[in-house]
C-alpha cells in the first residue's frame, strides 16, 4: 500500500529524454469504482496536467515514470469535473450518509497495483475505502 | 437507534447529497397538521445571499439526518413547494410561541422550539421546550406531548399528567416521554370503561332533578338581580346634588 502523502510532490519523470516533467499534485479519485485513476501534476511541460493511471509506465517511491510526456494531457471529457481542484479528496470533510461529521481526510492509502482506495486516513481514525459513497464539492460522503 | 433533537437545530444546516454535493439548506421546518409529525423542510439556497429556493424536501425523501447535515440520495429527493401545501409551517406558523394549556386551565408557558425524536424510520415530535411562566421554575422547561396533537390554533392543550413529566433538560426526557404516553394509553382505556359505566347509571338519575331545577332557579335569581340594580340608582342622586 501507499500512502498519497509519500509520493506528493515527487517529480514525474520522462522515460524517454530522463527529464522531470512534472510534480505529483493530487490524487483524482473516482468515488464509484473507489479507484484512484489519475493524478493531478503541477508544473507540467506536457500539454495538460493529468496523468490517467493506464499511462503511467511506473509508480515508485521516489517518483511516477512516464514513456512520454504527451501523456500530461487534458483530462478525458469523463473525468474533466472530476479533475478538477474544487473536488480534491485531501482536505475535504467527510460525512456518513446519516449526516455525522467524521473530520477531514488527512490522507489516502492506495494499492499501487490497481489504484484500489483502501483507506481514507483522518485525524484520529481510518475509513475503509470500500465505504466511500461520493465526492462533492461540500464533502466526501461514506457509508455507515 | 432514537436520538432527541430540536427542531430549530435543524435549520440552517446544510442539505448535502450523497455525492457530496450541498444543494440547499434547511430554512425552517414542517409539521403535518394532523398529526403533528415532521412533515418536511422548505429550503434555502446555499450562499451568502441565495434567497429561498422554490423546492422543499418531503421527510420521506431524507436519507439520513445528523448534527453536521441532512442527507438526501440526489437531487431529485427534492420535490415541488405544492408537495407540501396545506401543511403547518414550524416558526411564526402555528407552534412557536403558542401557549401551552393543561386540559385544567394551567398555563405552562410559551413554546420556544419542538423536540423531535429522530429514528431510523421516522421522526415523531414528542415534546416541546417551554418558556415556563412559573418564575421560580428552570428558564427551559421539556414537556411531553401525547401520540396525536392538532397544532392549529393559539393555544395548546395538554392532559394534566403532563406537568408530571415535565424535565428541565433532554436527557431523560426521552423515558419521560414514553413513561408519559404509556400511561396515557392506559388512561383513555379506562376512561373509555368509566365514561361507558357512568353512561349507563346516570340517565335514570338526571331525568328526576331536571324537573324540580327550573322551577327552583330562576325563581331565586330575579328578586336577586333587582335590588343590586335599584341600589346604584338609589346612591347615584346623592352623588350629584354636592
Amino acid at each position: 500500500m501507499i500512502r498519497f502523502s509519500d509520493i506528493t510532490g515527487n517529480p514525474v519523470m520522462d522515460t524517454s529524454t530522463a527529464t522531470a516533467v512534472g510534480k505529483v499534485q493530487a490524487p483524482i479519485v473516482d468515488p464509484v469504482t473507489q479507484r484512484v485513476v489519475a493524478f493531478r501534476v503541477k508544473r507540467s511541460k506536457g500539454p495538460g496536467d493529468v496523468v490517467l493511471w493506464e499511462g503511467l509506465a511506473g509508480l515508485g517511491p521516489d517518483a511516477l515514470t512516464v514513456d512520454s510526456a504527451e501523456r500530461l494531457a487534458d483530462p478525458p471529457a469523463e473525468w474533466k469535473q472530476r479533475a478538477g481542484s474544487k473536488l480534491d479528496l485531501i482536505g475535504r470533510t467527510v460525512l456518513t450518509e446519516n449526516g455525522r461529521q467524521l473530520g477531514k481526510v488527512r490522507d489516502l492509502e492506495f494499492d499501487p497495483k490497481d489504484g484500489r482506495v483502501t483507506s481514507l486516513m483522518l485525524k484520529d481514525a481510518f475509513v475503509d475505502g470500500e465505504r466511500l459513497l461520493g465526492i462533492g464539492t461540500y464533502a466526501v460522503v461514506v457509508r455507515g | 437507534m432514537t436520538v432527541l433533537l430540536k427542531a430549530t437545530d435543524l435549520i440552517k444546516r446544510p442539505v448535502v447529497t450523497l455525492s457530496g454535493d450541498d444543494v440547499a439548506q434547511i430554512k425552517d421546518v414542517i409539521y403535518s397538521s394532523q398529526t403533528g409529525q415532521l412533515a418536511g423542510f422548505t429550503l434555502n439556497g446555499r450562499g451568502l445571499f441565495s434567497g429561498p429556493l422554490r423546492r422543499t424536501l418531503p421527510w420521506e425523501n431524507v436519507h439520513g439526518l445528523g448534527p453536521a447535515a441532512v442527507m438526501i440520495r440526489n437531487e431529485s429527493s427534492l420535490a415541488d413547494r405544492q408537495a407540501l401545501k396545506g401543511e403547518t409551517e414550524g416558526a411564526g406558523g402555528a407552534v412557536l410561541g403558542s401557549t401551552v394549556i393543561t386540559r385544567s386551565g394551567r398555563n405552562l408557558g410559551t413554546v420556544t422550539d419542538v423536540i423531535l425524536a429522530v429514528g431510523d424510520t421516522m421522526t415523531d415530535a414528542v415534546g416541546y421546550e417551554i418558556n415556563p411562566t412559573d418564575a421560580a421554575a428552570a428558564r427551559r422547561q421539556f414537556v411531553p406531548l401525547p401520540d396525536t396533537l392538532s397544532v392549529s390554533g393559539e393555544a395548546l392543550m395538554l392532559p394534566d399528567a403532563a406537568t408530571e413529566f415535565i424535565r428541565d433538560d433532554l436527557a431523560g426526557f426521552g423515558a419521560a416521554v414514553e413513561e408519559f404516553r404509556s400511561r396515557l394509553r392506559g388512561e383513555t382505556e379506562q376512561a373509555a370503561a368509566e365514561t361507558a359505566a357512568a353512561e349507563s347509571t346516570s340517565t335514570r338519575p338526571d331525568g328526576e332533578p331536571e324537573a324540580p331545577v327550573p322551577p327552583a332557579g330562576p325563581a331565586p335569581a330575579e328578586p336577586d338581580r333587582v335590588p343590586t340594580k335599584k341600589l346604584p340608582v338609589d346612591e347615584q342622586p346623592p352623588g350629584e346634588h354636592p
